[in-house]
């Protein structure tokens, strides 16, 4: 339930914020001006978002109950839950997207693979340096040899 | 005779050894996908992607038919071996599949589903041989009025792949075409929401967009599932061919079931699950035995899987014709389509002939080599299914951003399908479909396009677009598709 209601209003916040920035745009008269689809899409999004928060808008009787512990459930919940797997992945990809250029293809992607499989749960190094090093180079051969993709290189050779 | 010869003219291209190399990656991958639980055609297509820029048209159009019809196929596998089916479309085969597999006959019930989906898929390949053409002809006559009509009747296929929650498809919707906006204006070039950073100013590429929503996402999914074990349970295969009587009482329901899918499949917005289960019970229904049914039943493995698989050629119907997508799989075909520069549309028959008789040739020979690879491998199945979680994914993670960057060599690309994936992962989670949003960014910017067009013809004149009868008829199946969605389900954010 807050839930719905926390996304609904993430996306009435977006509508409103790209509504408000159609004002910006220069005021052209060719047909179909550059606000005009916008402003529609913007509208039917804040509408839509706004009946997503009153149907899923908490009674009073389905109020949470608090939580038995003195902990913090959400707190809880995000050390029981997938969110350091998951939160360590997407920093270990952000990372790849932001090194590759300097580090070049081969030691980018063959240390954001053998993350990757650590991150998947899988430990054993002898799992985790042949899936580096033969998935590293199968997309090196598919991409570069074969399909002739110029992949970053390493700026020190 | 036209027709034979352009059969020929496909066949003639896609036998040659190179491009039928790439029809047997295609199919060979795209029952890899489907066996896989996880993984579905529509990713299967998504990593398809960054191969198919690098070969012509006609090739990739080939190599996607292969993964579109190997996928709906390989769905079956799980299904039966797992009781997991591999992609939705399999869902009715776990009903009699699993049953004979726990008999001990799971070879026998892939047997059934193999013969049972290559009849569908080419069945349904002489429908849509006999069918586009002609459809696409009266297309011909369609000018932005009218495309812009259709465009809003593609738009409404967002409700039916909606899923449980008509206002969270919506919403997802209407965030693809917030995203599709951003960029250049198609009738003035005013580059929209661009903050005067050059990457934005000509939007968001779609490649890594398609690659984070449907790929990226789908592989944060699995991390939540990584502890618990997975790998398949390994089933005494046996025998695999069904005795000739039996061949042939299949036959009088795999001919109808094929039937069945296909013309489900040509309806937008239906999609392989309904017609397998429909076809499931219409073999119930006529059979004189039909409480076999659920415990092991040759029919009921048979009907749903030569009805799914008889959907991708009624699928490709509206596809290749008027550009409209008939779900989730041929969705993201269609943004597949026009990154690989083919527009499909009426125009595609006159212009590009050669793509049609490849996809007709295609799809023909994907069918057999079904037939050919399923039985070859059916001894394979239990041990792919076997191949652990953290081996596969963090190599179809890697393969997503080599794939992004190889389109324009920019890690720009690798960033945005990085951010569309944690986005395509929040919105799964909160029950917000992703093939809405898919929609949204494929179809937006073509409806403000010929919307545009329209308006310019007119000089303005908004009334065009109600002027002409194809048009009044799309509106009108538009407003019968919605409500038919609708009265389907409720629209409550919780249901």
């Amino acid at each position: 339930m807050y839930k719905d209601v926390t996304m609904g209003a993430v996306f009435l916040a977006l509508s409103v914020a790209m509504f408000g920035l159609t004002f910006r745009f220069p005021d052209q008269t060719i047909a179909l001006p550059p606000t005009y689809f916008p402003r529609f899409v913007c509208v039917c999004m804040a509408v839509m978002a706004g009946l997503l928060i009153l149907r899923s808008w908490p009674r009073p009787a389905a109020a949470p109950e608090p939580a038995e512990t003195g902990r913090p459930p959400v707190l809880q919940r995000l050390k029981a839950g997938p969110w350091p797997r998951i939160a360590a992945m997407a920093a270990l990809a952000f990372a790849y997207t932001e090194t590759v250029d300097s580090l070049g293809y081969l030691l980018a992607t063959g240390l954001f693979l053998a993350g990757s499989v650590v991150v998947f749960m899988e430990r054993r190094p002898i799992v985790v340096l042949p899936v580096a090093v033969v998935g590293t180079g199968a997309l090196y051969w598919v991409f570069r040899m074969v399909f002739k993709v110029p992949l970053p290189r390493f700026d020190l050779f | 005779m036209d027709m034979v010869h352009s059969v020929v003219q496909g066949f003639a291209f896609v036998l040659a050894p190179a491009h039928f190399l790439f029809l047997v990656i295609g199919v060979g991958g795209g029952i890899l996908v489907g066996a896989l639980p996880g993984l579905t055609g529509s990713v299967g297509i998504i990593l398809l992607l960054p191969f198919l820029f690098h070969v012509d048209p006609s090739t990739a159009m080939v190599m996607l038919c292969g993964m579109f019809c190997g996928a709906i196929y390989g769905g079956s596998v799980s299904a039966i071996l797992i009781s997991t089916p591999g992609t939705p479309s399999a869902a009715a085969t776990v009903l009699d599949g699993y049953p004979l597999a726990q008999k001990g006959e799971a070879g026998r019930a892939i047997g059934v589903a193999t013969i049972a989906s290559a009849s569908g898929g080419i069945i349904s390949t002489f429908c849509l041989m006999f069918i586009a053409p002609q459809l696409a002809h009266f297309a011909l006559r369609f000018g932005p009025v009218e495309y812009f009509a259709l465009m809003v009747f593609g738009l409404t296929v967002i409700a039916s792949v909606s899923g449980k929650s008509l206002i969270k498809g919506l919403i997802a919707g209407l965030f693809g075409l917030m995203v599709a906006i951003v960029g250049l204006d198609p009738v003035t070039g005013y580059a929209r929401y661009s903050f005067d950073i050059p990457n934005l100013m000509t939007g968001f590429p779609l490649l890594p967009v398609l690659i984070g929503l449907f790929a990226i996402s789908q592989v944060f999914v699995q991390l939540e599932t990584v502890h618990k074990a997975g790998g398949g349970d390994t089933r005494v295969i046996g025998n695999l061919l069904p005795t000739f009587r039996e061949l042939l009482r299949l036959f009088r329901v795999i001919v109808p079931s094929s039937f069945l899918g296909t013309f489900i499949g040509v309806i937008p917005g239906t999609g392989g699950a309904i017609a397998s289960f429909l076809a499931y019970n219409e073999a119930k229904r006529f059979s004189k035995h039909p409480e076999t049914f659920g415990t092991g039943a040759l029919e009921g493995i048979a009907a749903p899987e030569a009805a799914n698989n008889g959907t991708t050629g009624g699928a490709m119907v509206p596809l290749l014709t008027l550009g409209i997508p008939g779900d989730v799989v041929t969705a993201v075909m269609l943004g597949a389509l026009l990154l690989i520069g083919v527009r499909p549309g009426p125009l595609l028959f006159q212009q590009n002939p050669e793509v049609i008789n490849a996809v007709y040739a295609g799809l023909l020979s994907a069918n057999v080599l079904i037939l050919l690879l399923g039985f070859l491998s059916v001894r394979l199945f239990p041990m792919i299914l076997r191949v652990p979680a953290a081996i596969l994914f963090p190599l179809i993670l890697a393969l997503c951003f080599i794939g992004s960057f190889s389109l324009s060599n920019s890690s720009y690309d690798m960033l945005v399908a990085l951010v569309f994936g944690i986005i395509g992962y929040a919105l799964r989670k909160r029950g917000f479909p992703a093939a809405p949003v898919v929609l949204g960014v494929i179809l937006g910017p073509i409806a403000e396009d010929v919307l545009g067009r329209a308006l310019i013809i007119s000089r303005g004149d908004w009334t065009t677009l109600v002027q002409s009868p194809i048009a009044i008829f799309f509106y009108v199946i538009s407003v019968l598709s919605v409500a038919y969605s609708v009265r389907r389900k409720p629209g409550s954010p919780s249901d």
